[in-house]
Formats: structure tokens, C-alpha cells, sequence
């Protein structure tokens, strides 16, 4: 079923939306929320939560041509808030190393303690990306946004570990470079 | 702020780039930029249906498509004149060890020989094979190389960068056996490359191919990333 159908579903408040949902974009959100918790049933916890918040946000919001944007950014901020309240010793690995190669991009004075500073942030990245070519760019958004291990990128690609690692590599130095020429304060 | 705010903050990107992203890699009719070992090079550009080649024999150019592209190597020669491996007062040389190998070259390369300078300790020049190709990288105005090429190099134009390719067959050894080699300059992320690889005269047609698809591929990537090795 289409996006622009799912949503009709919402407006309608016929819960079919879910299950239509769940069936067409339910595994990519697992994987995405695995990737951070590293547990099935708190992956799937955490899915079900990303439905629930779809439902309690359509309307007013109609994410027509943006449905599975829309789905991934609850899915992520769900899984990360989640992985907070743990203890630091129940943390997945793979994660942690996740957070300090996105530490490395950041020079350092730089702040998102407000929610603005944060989204600021977040758009300086965004522009960042545009300057990128598409495989490069994709790279980069599979494991900061996917969360994907390097594995599962040098597979989806069918380019070698090493090659996932370099091209991660220089893009984070090209990205502390690149914030560190552009003026940061608000 | 911690990486997990920086990891929160990339919902800011735009949604097509979300979208493009979950898609995964272009299917196999444009997956030429995936090449990188030689038997997938070959088996992915027959798979499409855009290898070609057209010989003049023993004299003249060969033309090879990459994808859209037009990869032309010009019959030259070739003469080896020495070496020049030379390392200066303020350069310092090791080999490279094998994960810094993969690091930079990618999973396929070994031997890789290099010299750093003393005061920045980045790369000035390195050497070895990346998928049975000879490599040499090195920084604007600090390439050396064992070999000379004299002979003629076409020039073109090949996915924005100026290629200067070449190639020549050797006379035969006492079995009859003649070896074809193509070779090539240009740059790449702000460095210099010559790569060169050789292979049985009967299969040129197969080892310009994979030349060129190398060569394509680095030039797309926009290089290899010398900055992940230092002194």
C-alpha cells in the first residue's frame, strides 16, 4: 500500500494504518532500533512505540511524501532515549563506538544544549551532505542515521570493510573541517 | 554535548537523502562503480553489456567503455631507466603494515611501501598493488617511480579528471609469449597516481578493462585516503 494510503488510514483514524505500517516499514524500524539496543525485544518495544507516537502525531502532521523520514526519526530518538536509561554496563559495544566516531566529527566549542543549537547542528550536517557525492553521502547517513554496522554497508555495497572504514574516515575529518570554517553561533 | 546528541541532531537531514539512502546501491545496469576485483570488473561490465573493445592490431589505440565513458589507452613505449626511489633529508620511509594497507587501499592490496615527511607526517609518497596493479600515489610534485615511460600517453578527460593512458607489448620471450602493458597518469583527491598493470598479450583486452575500471573507480572515490597514515 502506498504512503499517501497509509495516511489517509490516520486521518481516518482506522487502525489498519498500523498494521499496514508495520508490514511495509516494521522490519527497517526494528533494525534501526536494534542496531542501538542490541536486544530483539527491546527493538521490538521500541517499534511499537515509534506506532504509537505515528498515531498520537497524524494529524496534525501528514507526512505524505516523507512517510518513512517521518517513521525513522521517532524510531531513532525512541531508541537512543531508551539506551540512556541503561546502565552503563548493559550498552551495546558496537554503539558506543558508533557515538565516539560522531564525537570525532565535531570540533571542539561546539554546543547543542538547547534544542535550537541541536537542529542547528543537525542542518549544518545537512549541508555538509549536499557537498557529497550519493555513495559517499549514502555511506554516511547508513551508519550515522542507520545505524549500520561497517559490515552491513561493505555488504550492501560490495566494497571491503576497509574500504567502509576509509571513506567513514576521511568523511568525519571532512565534516570537523567543514564546521570548523562555518560560523556556529546562533 | 555527547555523539549520541550529534546522532540525534542528524534527524535534521533532508528526507530525500533518507530515502536515497534506504534504497541501497543503483542495480547492476549502473554497477560499474562497484568494481573492484578483477573478476567481478569483468563479470559486471559483460553482465551489462558495455564491454568493448576496438584494436588496431599491433599499432594503434584501444578503446574501452566504462559505463558511459570512453577509456582510450594509446599504443606508446616504454623503457626502464632506474631507480628513483629516493627518500629526502627531511622524508622518512617504512613499509606499511598490513591493516594500514587495507586502511588506505582497501582489502586487496599489499606491499605497500611509503614515505612520510618529517615535519607533518602525512604521506609524500607510497608504492605496492592494489588488485594486481602496480600503485604510486604520491603528493603534487613528488612522485618517483622506477620505471620511465617514454612513449605516446593520450590525454582525456575521464570522470572530470585529466587521464594521460598508455599502453605497449613487449617482444616475445623465448616461449613466444608476448605481455601487454598499460599504464597511466592523473590525479585524484589532490594527489598523483601512475598505475600500471601487465598480462599476457592474448588477454589484453581483459587487462585494460580492469585497468580502466580501477582507474575509473579511484578517480570516483576521489582517491584513496592517505591521510589515515602518518609517520
Amino acid at each position: 500500500m502506498d504512503d499517501e494510503k497509509i495516511i489517509e488510514l490516520f486521518l481516518e483514524r482506522n487502525e489498519k494504518a498500523i498494521e499496514f505500517t508495520a508490514r511495509k516499514y516494521g522490519a527497517a524500524l526494528r533494525k534501526i532500533a536494534f542496531n542501538v539496543l542490541n536486544d530483539n525485544g527491546d527493538a521490538e518495544e521500541c517499534e511499537n512505540d515509534t506506532y504509537l507516537k505515528a498515531w498520537n502525531t497524524i494529524p496534525p502532521n501528514e507526512p505524505r511524501t516523507y512517510y518513512f523520514a517521518f517513521l525513522t526519526r521517532i524510531t531513532r530518538l525512541t531508541a537512543i532515549s531508551r539506551l540512556r536509561s541503561r546502565l552503563a554496563e548493559k550498552r551495546n559495544a558496537d554503539f558506543c563506538e558508533l557515538t565516539a566516531e560522531a564525537e570525532a566529527c565535531i570540533p571542539s566549542g561546539f554546543n547543542t544544549e538547547t534544542e535550537a543549537e541541536a537542529r542547528e547542528l543537525g542542518r549544518k550536517i545537512n549541508a555538509f551532505l549536499k557537498t557529497l557525492p550519493e555513495q559517499k553521502r549514502n555511506i554516511f547517513i547508513r551508519r550515522y542515521y542507520f545505524f549500520d554496522s561497517i559490515k552491513d554497508i561493505s555488504r550492501l555495497y560490495s566494497v571491503s570493510e576497509g574500504k567502509v572504514k576509509s571513506v567513514l574516515f576521511r568523511l568525519r575529518a571532512e565534516l570537523h573541517r567543514y564546521l570548523s570554517k562555518e560560523d556556529f553561533d546562533l | 554535548m555527547n555523539g549520541e546528541d550529534i546522532l540525534m541532531s542528524m534527524n535534521e537531514i533532508d528526507n530525500e537523502m533518507i530515502a536515497s539512502a534506504a534504497k541501497g546501491p543503483a542495480k547492476k545496469g549502473k554497477a560499474f562503480k562497484k568494481i573492484i576485483a578483477a573478476a567481478a570488473c569483468v563479470a559486471v561490465i559483460l553482465a551489462v553489456g558495455v564491454f568493448a573493445a576496438k584494436s588496431g592490431g599491433l599499432f594503434g589505440t584501444l578503446k574501452y567503455e566504462i559505463g558511459t565513458q570512453n577509456f582510450e589507452f594509446k599504443r606508446g613505449a616504454f623503457s626502464a631507466s632506474g631507480g628513483q626511489s629516493i627518500v629526502l633529508d627531511d622524508e622518512t620511509d617504512r613499509a606499511l603494515t598490513a591493516e594500514e594497507c587495507e586502511r588506505v587501499f582497501g582489502a586487496d592490496s599489499s606491499g605497500f611501501y611509503a614515505v612520510f615527511s618529517n615535519k607533518t607526517g602525512k604521506l609524500n609518497y607510497a608504492e605496492g598493488t592494489v588488485n594486481g596493479s602496480k600503485v604510486c600515489v604520491s603528493e603534487k610534485g613528488k612522485m618517483r617511480l622506477d620505471v620511465i615511460v617514454e612513449g605516446s600517453e593520450g590525454e582525456q578527460i575521464i570522470s572530470g579528471e585529466k587521464v594521460a593512458a598508455g599502453y605497449f607489448i613487449t617482444d616475445a620471450n623465448s616461449r613466444g609469449e608476448r605481455t601487454a602493458i598499460f599504464y597511466a597518469r592523473f590525479e585524484a583527491g589532490g594527489m598523483e597516481y601512475y598505475i600500471e598493470k601487465a598480462g599476457d598479450n592474448k588477454n589484453r583486452d581483459t587487462v585494460g578493462t580492469e585497468l580502466a575500471g580501477q582507474i575509473v573507480q579511484i578517480i570516483e572515490n576521489g582517491g584513496f585516503d592517505t591521510d589515515a597514515v602518518n609517520k
